[in-house]
């Protein structure tokens, strides 16, 4: 739930504001680096992105001192008291505790307002580092630290971008994937850029690790797949894809957002009857 | 040979199937049912099996499975009036598969149905 406590500075606004392209540039390059990856890949003067085995842990921009507890205050009902914040950081920095594990076991936040705060300021740094084009260098580090329950993968980060545009239909897309979804499935939510008409994902559901080419050429794929056959037949339900190796896609879409599930066929059949069972 | 008075069964819900070029989206044969469904349903298929992004999307099945021989082989739309069918032949991948059925509720049956059509197909001479 969120508090009515107002954001201080305006980052989700400009994060909403990047060009996915800008952004995916970016993101193809965490996907290029080797997947054991841990280290920082650096921005000049500007930030970095801190990867711990392949997969994205923090990043920071100039500008955003402050604004993870900014971000914790809004997404905490009643807020987080800023005063209990400051003691865990100060007893943090003494010994060289990560923050946020030590915010969770004081109970000063749980584990779910974590990791979203987490990824918002990591979004939005992010965001940021990408609208000045591509980094500069990765500097490889030797231990890792952070909590793997407060990671992302590449297409997370891009998707979060795209939800912060459309808030709403990014969570009534969740839902629709929470309620459609089998195991080993897949998936991906977009929208139409009104812009460039291309798309832009807002969630992701991790049956796979997509890679962000992966994750925009399905997004691509579904949408004009579900345009051209909307020519065909009145009230479009879904279009798949099948492979004789037995990986499908399944595409559908309700009211504005886009759908694009990857899956294998034991799974397709009973997508299909969910999908079947849920048509509008 | 009329393939469509061969077939061990003829789906009641299937009104139209033929072959089609699947680079082209050309019908090469009517092998029964509405000739403008079929005509329609290849054109469409041209460009289901023949997008820009199908490589990307390739690429990612090989990744995921680790195989890469497997092109595309099946494509399916379904709508609320009308449900289409496209499966390249395993003797010629270059030539669709192309079936128009009514809506059925039950989209399993509909691909099991139209398998055995299919198989059919895939065994004439």
């Amino acid at each position: 739930m969120k508090s009515s406590v107002p954001y201080s500075l305006p980052f989700h606004q400009v994060a909403a504001a990047v060009p996915p392209a800008a952004l995916a540039v970016v993101l193809e390059e965490v996907d290029e680096l080797p997947a054991t990856s841990t280290g920082a890949l650096r921005f000049g003067e500007r930030g970095c992105i801190f990867l711990e085995s392949g997969r994205i842990c923090w990043a920071a921009a100039g500008g955003m001192k402050n604004r993870l507890t900014d971000i914790l205050r809004h997404h905490s009902d009643p807020p987080v008291a800023r005063d209990a914040m400051e003691r865990v950081v100060e007893q943090c920095a003494s010994t060289t505790t990560p923050i946020g594990e030590a915010l969770v076991a004081a109970r000063v936040v749980t584990v779910p307002q974590l990791r979203a705060a987490i990824r918002q300021h990591t979004v939005e740094a992010i965001s940021l580092l990408a609208t000045a084009g591509p980094s500069t260098g990765f500097t490889p580090h030797i231990t890792g630290r952070y909590d793997a329950r407060f990671t992302f993968s590449s297409a997370e980060v891009l998707a979060s971008v795209g939800a912060l545009r459309a808030p709403a239909t990014a969570r009534r897309a969740r839902r629709e994937l929470d309620d459609i979804l089998v195991e080993r499935v897949g998936a991906v939510s977009f929208l139409r850029d009104p812009g460039t008409a291309g798309a832009v994902p807002v969630t992701t559901h991790d049956g796979q690790q997509f890679r962000i080419r992966e994750l925009v050429a399905l997004c691509d794929w579904a949408m004009s797949v579900l345009d051209v056959s909307s020519t065909l037949t009145n009230g479009l339900r879904l279009a798949t894809a099948s492979w004789s190796s037995g990986a499908a896609l399944v595409a559908w879409r309700r009211e504005e957002i886009g759908f694009i599930a990857v899956c294998e066929r034991p799974a397709l059949v009973r997508l299909l009857a969910r999908l079947g069972g849920a048509a509008r | 040979m009329n393939t469509a008075t061969d077939l061990a069964t003829w789906p009641e819900e299937l009104l139209a199937l033929g072959l089609a070029d699947g680079r082209s989206g050309r019908v090469t044969e009517v092998i029964a049912g509405d000739e403008a469904l079929m005509s329609d349903a290849a054109a469409v298929m041209a460009e289901l099996f023949d997008a820009p992004q199908l490589s990307h999307l390739e690429e990612m099945v090989q990744r995921i499975h680790g195989n890469a021989e497997h092109g595309l082989r099946q494509a399916m739309v379904v709508g609320d009036d009308h449900t289409y069918f496209f499966q390249r032949l395993r003797r010629d991948a270059a030539l669709v598969v192309v079936s128009v059925h009514r809506a059925t509720p039950n989209l399993g049956i509909l691909v099991a149905r139209t398998r055995t059509a299919i198989e059919a197909i895939e065994e004439r001479p």
